[in-house]
């Protein structure tokens, strides 16, 4: 093996310890987040007003991430970051989902980039080795909210993801009698869905991910239809809120949502057990809550 | 309130609608040039296959039949691996100042038939495999080379001397000496890039058909001995 060969061997030795270095911090970095997604799995059978105690339950993790933002920014070398990004982009997209749902159940609006980064501590210095992208944002953003930031791609991806969600929730709130949710979400999809079409999309992962997002827009007017022709709306006080703690939704007492009401408590008294104190529970503590909440949402 | 979070988030996305043309833009022009890039080197690798081997009957004027001479062939093909540094530069142009990683997608396939069509023109002329380094100085700085398109790239050269080797098998005399030569080439580099397969997406399917040329290469030689023998007696 002449000189060439072997110094090429070398290189290639090196780079492969790198990265077997990053994927085992990736691999932590998804722990968290899966622990989270799975958690707010449970928004679709949480009456809004106990949401936030839901919320309070997975933003602990969320801000440990930045543990795991720092220690790869050190691991990738300067001015990788697109050597490497395949390793971490889907986690990162799922990061950037969460922090944005949480930030529309709490408020109604959408978390720019560089707020994500700030909450996921990702400094501006890294930008030539971890950093979220906007298509990541996008794409994670397809199931709640939207970040802003300078990488356009990695957004657009986590926002897609956000729309996604939010029709799913919008079917779920109104089975848990919650009738002015979808109207909330309907609006602040809509505004996603009119960003979307100031971009010139090409042919790639991006454009059919936005093509799904019709599909949510529908499902979601459905809902808002079905509910305004039975009158179940209450006349719409704040659209930012979807789940404000100080404003339960008056609509769980009226007489026509009776099996509501049932369901509501139902939920309400699976909900009733002890907060989740330690992140680490949360996939344990989910999966024993899991069957007491099948019920009321089938 | 609802009208701010509108225009709010409008905001975000023609932000977004600025740095997504721009970089699609770019990738366009990318795709482009590596294109002209590939084509322009596919034609350098059919010049270096017409140039006559030593044995052909050559034209009145020690001109081969298509109309190349014996000793020019890898100069002209030298002086067109030249030109194509015009292209080389074009493509630095655009990754000025941008993170080049990202659209090594775009450049790569470009890159890599570069690299067959001038470790072919290496091989003919000096018998040995180009090295990392030496190919490194006919790209412009700005270019990077990844290791991966340098071993993907030479991975292809196997395959050009397969077509080479058996041209040279078909002529009698010292040329078919040379077949022999290229048979020994081809299982060094072969061997030499085995050990580096795990690291490299793509190389070991390479590798398979390296192995495949290498059987033709080992099969033509053998049968073109069997058959001078068996003529001769």
């Amino acid at each position: 093996m002449d000189l060439n060969i072997a110094e090429i061997h070398a290189h290639l030795e090196r780079e492969a310890q790198v990265r077997e270095k990053i994927k085992d911090e990736v691999l932590e970095l998804e722990k968290k987040i899966r622990s989270m997604t799975g958690t707010l799995n449970k928004i679709h059978s949480t009456l809004p007003k106990d949401v936030p105690a839901l919320l309070s339950t997975v933003r602990p993790t969320l801000l440990m991430c930045r543990s795991h933002s720092a220690r790869l920014a050190e691991l990738v070398p300067p001015n990788q970051f697109w050597r490497w990004k395949e390793l971490w982009s889907k986690h990162l997209q799922s990061a950037v989902f969460v922090a944005t749902l949480i930030q529309f159940l709490e408020s109604g609006t959408l978390l720019s980039l560089p707020d994500i980064n700030q909450t996921l501590g990702i400094q501006a210095g890294w930008a030539d080795r971890f950093y979220i992208q906007i298509e990541d944002y996008l794409h994670g953003c397809r199931y709640f909210t939207l970040i802003s930031s300078p990488y356009t791609d990695y957004t657009c991806v986590a926002v897609i993801s956000l729309i996604n969600e939010l029709s799913r929730l919008a079917v779920n709130m109104v089975t848990l009698g919650s009738y002015d949710a979808p109207f909330r979400i309907s609006a602040f999809t809509k505004d996603l869905a009119a960003g979307f079409s100031l971009l010139n999309l090409k042919n790639d992962l991006l454009r059919r991910r936005f093509d799904s997002i019709k599909y949510d827009l529908k499902k979601i007017e459905e809902v808002v239809y079905d509910v305004s022709l039975r009158n179940l709306n209450a006349p719409i006080q704040a659209p930012a809120l979807a789940t404000s703690p100080t404003q339960p939704p008056t609509c769980y007492g009226t007489s026509s949502s009776r099996t509501a009401q049932s369901l509501a408590a139902t939920t309400e008294a699976a909900d009733s057990r002890p907060p989740l104190e330690a992140p680490e529970l949360l996939g344990a503590a989910e999966q024993s809550g899991e069957p007491q909440q099948a019920a009321p949402s089938a | 309130m609802v009208a701010a979070s509108r225009d709010h988030i409008l905001t975000i996305f023609k932000d977004f609608s600025t740095t997504l043309d721009d970089h699609n833009d770019r990738k366009e022009r990318l795709v482009k040039i590596a294109r002209d890039i590939t084509v322009l080197s596919k034609r350098i690798i059919f010049l270096l296959h017409r140039i006559p081997i030593p044995g052909h009957n050559h034209g009145p004027n020690g001109v081969g039949e298509r109309g190349i001479s014996n000793i020019g062939g890898t100069d002209e093909a030298y002086v067109k691996l030249e030109g194509m540094k015009k292209l080389l530069q074009a493509m630095s142009e655009q990754l000025q100042g941008q993170e080049v990683e990202r659209y090594s997608a775009m450049i790569s396939p470009g890159l890599q038939e570069y690299i067959e069509a001038l470790s072919f023109a290496h091989y003919l002329r000096h018998k040995v495999l180009i090295s990392y380094n030496e190919v490194k100085s006919y790209l412009p700085p700005i270019i990077p080379l990844p290791y991966s398109d340098y071993l993907l790239g030479v991975s292809d050269l196997t395959g050009e001397l397969l077509r080479w080797a058996i041209s040279a098998i078909g002529v009698d005399g010292p040329s078919r000496q040379k077949a022999t030569e290229v048979c020994t080439f081809v299982r060094t580099c072969s061997a030499d890039i085995e050990a580096l397969t795990p690291y490299v997406r793509g190389l070991s399917r390479k590798q398979g058909i390296t192995t495949e040329s290498l059987k033709k290469i080992e099969f033509g030689t053998s049968i073109a001995r069997f058959a001078v023998s068996s003529w001769r007696s």
